[in-house]
């Protein structure tokens, strides 16, 4: 009798953790569900900040380039980025039928896998999978508004689907995992992608600038910078700030969901954690980072917003772990040397960075990977639970830097020979929606004053003016010609 | 009557009608008792532990999408290099798209 009742209970405690898995999972895939329609939001902020930072000619052609993103990244992430995250975390790639314990997360992401498509027994791929292509929309479009008024649209996408689909789910792969190499051997500790994410892409956007060259007038022959005035600052400041809002709901999707098991989260690496906690930093590293972008650049609106998005992404390292005042902290450092770093880019090495990507996103993503190696080692991080080390994070940086830098310098060099990187100039100057839209976008009766520019000395000229003046002085030999501006 | 393509799997079979249980589950699930990977062109029942259980016209889409994907690659770089030569060399734009649309 006792037999009887203990096997019925045995019965009925089955079929509750049956009930249960049926539940997480689902809830999970809620999650991660909600999560990808709020980081929509993200790319909604990309098209309304770089259509402000633009001119009014160029302001069609910079919003098509931020949709096509979406068009360009979505297919080349499903045909071979989900296939990189799982089958290259060792390093080199496997197989589904590998030892290597990763092998099982491999067999689903072959684009020809039964789990990757609609598949009853699987709640939880393609979701998975869809919160990681957000993230690679967001990873090519951090490149997007650097090039902006001078590329070619054709070369962003392929470039685009160069970082998005390649490049960083490459290093996604090593060094933001359970099973990367980077993780099991050295402890690399970046939960919520500082490097992998940010670094990478400003690294990446780097080597695209080198190639690319400025702006048709940005710099006086003496190498002075001038400054395009952007056609709409408060259209800039409001997409930062949806920007922002979707950062939200990147973090969250960073997280493993368990519901099953305490405390119910984890970070990538599968060490516990909770939502409150990483929500708490990336407030507090909003706080901090619009403090120090204020101060740092004397109030200026731009370096201001810009301020907070390097503060968040300087504390995304160790968001799973650091206090709030820390985060507070080193959000306000990483925003104040953003700052200083986005100055030195623009000014000494006339690099045209039109919206300061390589600072915010490179400078400071790596400067959060650096601070996790100073303020919090010694957290087991993946599964060997290898601690997080200053020596583990410096190797994950000396990684990432030349994987990010070169695969940007090389690709936009290879289309730079082939014509095929940058505008004619004729086009530059006239402007990029003439060519493919009408040459006013704008309604008539919407009169439109002409786009001035900042010399250094603060006086203001017409842009077309200077620009004219620039073609000139190169094609009369005055000035040496930059090859990488095709006329 | 059929779809000009009948793509649904071997797996997803047709029960005449819907169960007092299903109903009361309010999910169909008869049709569908067999089935993991249902979706069109599918391998349908075999949930692959290799990751390779795809049907030969599953590889055939698959194929296909990819082509496609190249296709709109190449053609980008293409038209766009069109337009902006002919712009260069002082032909008149060809505006693609009116404001009001």
């Amino acid at each position: 009798m006792f037999n009887l009742i203990a096997q019925v209970e045995s019965l009925e405690e089955a079929a509750g953790a049956e009930s249960l898995t049926l539940d997480s999972a689902i809830l999970a895939e809620q999650f991660y569900f909600w999560t990808v329609v709020l980081m929509w939001l993200i790319h909604v902020g990309f098209m309304s900040y770089e259509a402000g930072v633009s001119r009014r000619k160029n302001v069609m052609a910079t919003a098509m380039k931020n949709i096509l993103t979406i068009a360009a990244v979505t297919p080349t992430f499903y045909y071979f980025g989900w296939w990189i995250y799982n089958c290259n975390q060792p390093g080199l790639p496997i197989g589904p039928n590998s030892t290597d314990f990763t092998a099982a997360a491999c067999s689903g992401g072959i684009p020809w896998s039964d789990a990757f498509g609609s598949n009853l027994t699987n709640n939880i791929n393609l979701i998975f999978f869809l919160a990681f292509l957000l993230f690679s929309w967001t990873t090519a479009s951090i490149m997007s508004g650097a090039l902006l008024e001078r590329v070619r649209l054709s070369a962003y996408l392929l470039l685009a689907a160069l970082l998005g689909s390649v490049v960083w789910i490459l290093d996604a792969a090593w060094g933001w995992s359970a099973g990367g190499w980077l993780t099991l051997r050295f402890g690399f500790h970046d939960s919520i992608a500082s490097g992998v994410v940010h670094g990478v892409a400003g690294a990446f956007t780097l080597g695209v600038l080198f190639n690319l060259g400025p702006r048709i007038g940005k710099y006086t022959k003496e190498g002075l910078a001038r400054t395009f005035r952007p056609h709409n600052v408060h259209l800039t400041l409001l997409g930062l700030m949806l920007i922002f809002t979707g950062f939200y709901a990147f973090y969250a999707a960073c997280l493993v969901i368990a519901s099953t098991a305490f405390p119910g989260w984890a970070n990538i690496y599968l060490s516990p954690t909770t939502l409150g906690s990483i929500a708490m930093i990336i407030t507090f590293g909003f706080a901090g980072g619009f403090t120090g972008g204020y101060f740092a650049s004397r109030g200026d609106p731009f370096w201001t917003v810009s301020g907070g998005l390097a503060g968040v992404i300087g504390v995304s390292a160790g968001a799973d772990v650091y206090a709030p005042v820390l985060g507070y902290l080193i959000a306000m450092l990483t925003a104040v040397l953003a700052v200083y770093a986005g100055n030195w880019i623009e000014k000494k090495m006339r690099v045209d960075d039109v919206v300061g990507a390589v600072a915010v996103h490179g400078v400071s993503g790596f400067l959060g990977v650096f601070w996790v190696g100073v303020f919090a080692a010694g957290y087991p991080t993946g599964v060997n639970n290898v601690d997080s080390s200053i020596g583990g994070q410096l190797i994950g940086i000396a990684t990432f830097v030349p994987l990010g830098f070169l695969s940007g310098y090389v690709a936009s060099w290879v289309l730079r020979k082939l014509n095929l990187l940058r505008v004619p100039a004729s086009v530059e100057i006239a402007g990029l929606d003439v060519v493919s839209y009408q040459h006013d976008i704008f309604a008539p009766e919407f009169g439109q004053a002409p786009d001035m520019i900042i010399e250094p000395d603060g006086t203001r000229a017409p842009v077309d003016q200077v620009q004219a003046a620039e073609l000139a002085a190169i094609s009369n030999g005055r000035r040496a010609p930059d090859d990488r501006v095709p006329v | 009557m059929p779809g000009i393509i009948d793509s649904a799997p071997d797996c997803v079979t047709h029960v005449q009608e819907a169960s007092a249980d299903d109903m009361a589950d309010f999910i169909l699930q008869a049709n569908y008792q067999d089935c993991a990977g249902f979706m069109t062109f599918g391998p349908g029942s075999t949930y692959g532990e290799e990751g390779a259980a795809a049907a030969t016209s599953y590889y055939v889409l698959i194929g296909l999408g990819a082509a496609v994907m190249v296709a709109a690659f190449v053609i980008w770089v293409i038209v766009e290099n069109r337009e902006l030569v002919r712009f260069a060399l002082g032909k008149e734009p060809t505006p693609q798209v009116e404001a009001s649309r």
